[in-house]
């Protein structure tokens, strides 16, 4: 009766003294949901400089080509740069440069092909951008449930505490609610940075497709005339 | 591409130790608060105890002399033949003619007159009673009695004629002036071996010379004065009376609001040093709260239990809080076995904190 395992008060609730005292399986899933956790602050922190960063150097590029005067200079100096439109543009030009290679060009087909290459470099550089999106989705969506099994788990083993002290004293009851609590916190914790990123990157994202399919309509346009003449 | 994830993890990383490092340090911060809230709890003594406490008759005995003296000072300074000693008996009447009875017993069969001035001396003490006792019917009756004193100095010689009669008289006369007469009747009445006392008196009445001869040695004096000076006395009657009932009600009543003061700092300590250990735990905020505990426990001087507390009495258990009584019970007895040894007053050990029986109200929940 008086050899109660009385909750220590002092720091209670820190998220060490949490973890430390969690069961096996609540640790593995804190553990997961923490890396978890980083690797989203990783992906919205390094994919959003990097979109932040593409952005910007395709508006450069595309004021920059449409000011250019000669295509083929153009292709062989700043075309080559390392962005999106640039892909979309050398992917033009390359298939520009094939069509009309031969004596007789076919300008429905050369519109044609020149449509479909630029139409698949975009789909490529989209692709790239937002390979990590999936990651952010992936987490937004799972952490919850992962941070709810392992609620579950530590709160089935704190009433097992319970029956097997026949008593239902806070202090018995406190740490295991506590730390299975925690897992829940550390699955929101992740969960809620990875969602909203993922609509914020995504929405940026979708802003870069947009431009670079105007782009491409632009180039295209552009040849077409090319060819006609 | 790879830079940039790179400072992304970098970043991610540092940024996450940060957090929880704070998060630490923040939630020990605001763990330190819940230890200061207590659930509200009443603790109290129960009274039965600080009565048991207040028991010392050997105090209130103690001021009944210092009453009396003030009694006889001014009975000294009118009649300084009453009795300087005396006025001890003087308070009680019925006890000290019991030890009279025998010494004037001796003197009855030679009560004789010749022995009149040497043995009054012993006969004193009885004869001084009387007029003890007679101050006393008269303060009751003050204003209307005022003309009997005034018979009474001048009834010693019928008095000593007719000793029994008077009494009669009196008692007939003014049934509400002297209860100490009436009594003498009754005494008469009744006892034979209070008969002995009335032997005295009547022997007082009989051998009134000696009585007679004092009042009438002393009181010629003094007696005059007063019968001259009748409002003196009544003035002198009336300041006996507030002085012996003031002192006597006040002295008693002092000592038990003492020892009441003491129990209610007791009661304070105890329950300061209980209350910290008084966790309901799981059980704030259930029927539970409704149940009133009560402890009987019996301390060591040391301030250990000495026995395990034993459950004197519940109140507020109802059919829906039924379930809660054991272990209600169970939080109030740990609280006081963890906070086992109390600091209490060792002087409050005897009759205060030996014994006593605390009471757990756990909240006003209920």
């Amino acid at each position: 009766m008086t050899n109660l395992p009385i909750a220590p008060t002092e720091s209670l609730l820190s998220p060490i003294t949490l973890f430390m005292q969690a069961d096996l399986v609540v640790k593995t899933v804190m553990i997961g949901l923490l890396l978890a956790s980083i690797w989203t602050w990783a992906i919205i922190i390094g994919h959003g400089l990097k979109l932040k960063r593409v952005r910007k150097a395709s508006e450069a590029f595309e004021k920059d080509f449409w000011k250019a005067d000669d295509i083929d200079s153009y292709y062989d100096g700043p075309g080559k740069a390392d962005l999106p439109p640039a892909r979309v543009f050398s992917a033009a030009v390359t298939e520009w440069r094939r069509s009309t290679a031969g004596a007789t060009v076919d300008r429905e087909g050369t519109r044609a092909r020149l449509a479909t290459a630029m139409s698949a470099a975009v789909g490529a550089e989209i692709d790239k951008l937002s390979d990590r999106l999936s990651v952010l989705a992936t987490i937004g969506s799972v952490a919850p449930f992962v941070g709810l099994f392992g609620t579950v788990w530590g709160i089935m083993k704190s009433f097992t505490d319970i029956a097997a002290q026949q008593n239902t004293s806070l202090g018995v009851v406190a740490p295991g609610i506590a730390e299975a609590l925690f897992a829940t916190a550390l699955g929101l914790f992740a969960a809620i940075p990875a969602v909203i990123a993922y609509n914020r990157l995504a929405h940026v994202i979708d802003r870069i497709e947009a431009r670079l399919n105007r782009f491409a309509d632009g180039f295209h346009g552009t040849l077409s005339r090319e060819l006609e003449l | 591409m790879e830079r940039g994830e790179r400072i992304g993890l970098g970043v991610a990383t540092v940024g996450h130790i940060l957090l929880f490092g704070i998060l630490s340090l923040g939630l020990v911060s605001r763990a330190k608060l819940p230890p200061l809230k207590n659930e509200p709890i009443d603790v109290v003594l129960v009274d039965a105890i600080g009565a048991r406490s207040a028991a010392p008759d050997s105090t209130t005995e103690p001021p009944a002399p210092s009453e009396a003296p003030t009694i006889a000072k001014p009975s000294e300074a009118v009649a300084p033949e009453p009795a300087p000693a005396e006025p001890d008996p003087a308070p009680e009447p019925a006890p000290v003619p019991k030890p009279a009875p025998p010494k004037p017993a001796p003197p009855k069969p030679a009560p004789p007159e010749p022995t009149p001035t040497p043995k009054p001396v012993p006969p004193k003490p009885a004869p001084t009673p009387k007029p003890a006792p007679k101050p006393e019917p008269r303060p009751v009756p003050k204003p209307a009695v005022k003309p009997t004193p005034k018979p009474t100095p001048a009834k010693p010689t019928p008095a000593k004629a007719a000793p029994a009669k008077p009494t009669k008289e009196t008692s007939a006369k003014s049934a509400t002036a002297s209860p100490a007469k009436p009594s003498k009747a009754d005494i008469a009445a009744t006892g034979d071996t209070r008969d002995r006392r009335r032997p005295d008196r009547t022997e007082g009445g009989g051998a009134p010379s000696t009585r007679p001869a004092k009042p009438a040695g002393g009181a010629p004096g003094d007696k005059p004065a007063k019968a001259a000076g009748s409002r003196l006395g009544a003035d002198f009657l009336k300041g006996i009376t507030p002085e012996k009932t003031s002192p006597g009600k006040s002295t008693k009543p002092a000592a038990a609001a003492v020892s009441a003061s003491a129990m209610q700092g007791l009661a304070g300590a105890i329950k300061r040093q209980v209350q910290p250990c008084y966790e309901l735990g799981s059980l704030a905020g259930t029927p539970a709260m409704s149940i009133v505990t009560t402890l009987r426990l019996r301390f060591n001087k040391d301030g250990t239990i000495a026995n395990a507390p034993s459950v004197a009495e519940h109140s507020g258990v109802t059919p829906g809080n039924q379930a809660y009584v054991r272990q209600i019970d169970d939080v109030a007895r740990r609280a006081v076995l963890r906070c086992a040894p109390l600091k209490l007053p060792a002087e409050l050990y005897d009759g205060g904190w030996e014994d006593i029986e605390l009471r757990f109200t756990p909240g006003t929940m209920g």
